[in-house]
């Protein structure tokens, strides 16, 4: 497997306290990476980089080979619609401003898909995720937080997306809606043919989800690996600590 | 949402009796009265006392507070002293300056500070930003006396390309309706830019805070990652958002306004109901200080009431929240 995305030696500080150190890790096309680590080891900042969101200080990001860092704000945005975010917080993710309608259609009109074919698309789009096109005049704040997260997911579908970048997508869900997420998202996967960087910090679900692993603590990539091999024979202290605390 | 305005509307009655009685008790609290102006040799104590009898001044404050309240339920708010004309004829015929001043000043302030207030949020700690932050502050601190003396000082005076008082020219009576509406434009823009220099300065401020934070949501990185361009992310997404708390601030602006318009129009001689408010407080004339209190107070809490309105109207989260 090719890697889709890959980050070479990424470096990044934010008011002289450094985030990032000598970051590298490649996500492969197809799998599901977990990016697992405590609160403040630099996951989201990583994710926040390879959508452009975030300038490195330093280092590479290439996406299907490409360097993709040297581009422009408006060149790399315009690159980067292949690849969408989910965010922790499904209600604070959506404008509380828009409807459904408006908030999904969006990447529809930048993609430039025809007028005509906007309704039914956004119809489909809604119903791949479990809603139904009642929910297009709605405003965020009159959806429940299962229901908003899969709007963010419509939406991220929308742009038509290769990888999506699923950071603590469930989190602050309940736990029986977190599971029901989490299988759509992995039905998602198998029928839209994604790649998806998981980044939590809940080692059980990375275990039961994810392919390959990247241990992350105080910015820095510690262990890579398959799943299988980071939970049998974990190689530093920092890890195995990690995985005692899940278990 | 109506029950709510019809309860707010309901408020509004409590409230303006409060105000009422606090300025006409307040009023009668000031030393002398208002038959002071008639003390001269040849006024008579007794012409004196028959003044006083004509304009109910010899009751208790209490009393005549009560027939002025009685007067104000009948749509009467009472008659000018000396000029001796309907207090409700006299605002009528000054408000319509005032509220014209007012609504163009409003207007450019909000034409200034949304794109400043924007653009300075945009470039947070860059060099446009701390431009707008200087200006802001300067704005803020300069007294808006001082300011009107100014302009009038460079621009009517100095360079003599602007009047410097009034609404009109009278030689110009006689001119066409497009000459006579480019001769009040003429004579407004003084001071309309001196309103706007005062009042853009903390709205610009608010807008700046409000868009920082909206910035900052994740909403705005998910509209950047679906590639849409910085303008619409800005102007569509967090403009929009930012604007909401603007609306109540913009509420709480009108007094400031109506305060602002009693000093201005009686610089630049606007023929406004503020400069017909200054001259009824230096003669002392009861009845006309009350009306426009009267007045200024129920415009400010119906600006207020509109500003609340507005808001709920703007936010879909109050408007669903209504709903329920």
């Amino acid at each position: 497997m090719e890697k889709i995305l890959e980050f070479q030696k990424i470096e990044k500080s934010f008011s002289g306290h450094k985030v990032l150190s000598g970051v590298s890790i490649g996500v492969l096309d197809g799998e599901i990476f977990g990016l697992v680590g405590e609160s403040g080891s630099g996951k989201t900042t990583l994710a926040r980089i390879a959508l452009g969101l975030v300038r490195p200080d330093s280092g590479r990001i290439l996406y299907k080979g490409a360097e993709i860092s040297v581009l422009g704000q408006k060149d790399l945005r315009r690159a980067l619609t292949d690849m969408q975010m989910i965010f922790q917080d499904p209600l604070a993710a959506l404008n509380p401003k828009m409807t459904v309608e408006s908030a999904v259609k969006e990447p529809l009109i930048v993609r430039n898909i025809e007028k005509e074919s906007i309704m039914p698309r956004l119809i489909s789009l809604l119903e791949d995720v479990g809603l139904s096109g009642r929910f297009l005049t709605r405003y965020p704040s009159e959806l429940s937080g299962g229901e908003a997260q899969r709007v963010c997911i419509a939406r991220s579908l929308a742009a038509d997306p290769k990888l999506l970048i699923l950071d603590e997508p469930v989190s602050s869900l309940d736990f029986g809606l977190q599971n029901e997420i989490l299988e759509l998202l992995m039905a998602l996967k198998e029928r839209k043919d994604l790649t998806y960087m998981l980044i939590t910090h809940d080692l059980m679900m990375a275990e039961q989800r994810c392919s390959r692993i990247g241990v992350m603590k105080s910015g820095e990539i510690i262990e890579t690996g398959s799943t299988a091999d980071i939970f049998k024979r974990p190689e530093q202290e920092y890890t195995k600590q990690l995985i005692n605390d899940a278990i | 949402m109506y029950k709510h305005v019809l309860k707010r509307l309901v408020s509004i009655i409590p409230l303006l009796i409060g105000v009422s009685i606090i300025s006409f008790f307040v009023m009668h609290l000031a030393p002398g009265d208002p038959t002071a102006l008639f003390v001269d040799p040849s006024v008579s104590p007794h012409e004196l006392a028959r003044i006083r009898s004509n304009w109910g001044l010899d009751h208790p404050v209490h009393v005549q507070y009560f027939f002025w309240l009685k007067n104000v339920l009948r749509g009467d708010l009472g008659t000018a002293y000396i000029i001796n004309r309907p207090v409700t004829e006299l605002i009528a015929e000054r408000i319509p300056a005032t509220l014209l001043l007012m609504a163009t000043s409003l207007f450019f302030i909000l034409l200034v500070s949304i794109p400043l207030g924007v653009l300075s949020a945009y470039k947070k700690g860059r060099g446009l930003d701390n431009i707008i932050s200087v200006l802001s502050f300067l704005g803020m601190s300069i007294p808006s006396f001082w300011l009107a003396l100014m302009l009038m000082l460079l621009f009517s005076v100095k360079l003599g390309f602007l009047p410097s008082s009034g609404m009109s020219d009278p030689l110009l009576a006689d001119t066409s309706l497009p000459g006579k509406l480019a001769d009040i434009v003429r004579h407004m823009v003084l001071p309309v830019l001196t309103m706007v220099i005062i009042g853009f300065a903390g709205l610009t401020r608010y807008i700046r805070s409000g868009t920082i934070e909206v910035l900052g949501q994740n909403y705005i990185k998910a509209a950047r990652a679906k590639g849409l361009s910085e303008r619409t992310v800005l102007f569509k997404h967090a403009l929009r958002n930012s604007l909401l708390p603007v609306i109540t601030i913009l509420g709480m602006t009108i007094p400031d306004l109506f305060a602002g318009a009693f000093i201005i129009e009686t610089i630049f001689a606007w023929p406004g109901m503020g400069r017909l408010g200054i001259g009824a407080v230096f003669s002392r004339n009861y009845p006309l200080i009350m009306g426009i209190v009267f007045i200024s107070s129920l415009l400010i809490i119906l600006g207020n009431l509109a500003a609340d309105v507005l808001y709920s109207v703007a936010d879909p989260r109050i408007r669903t929240e209504g709903k329920d």
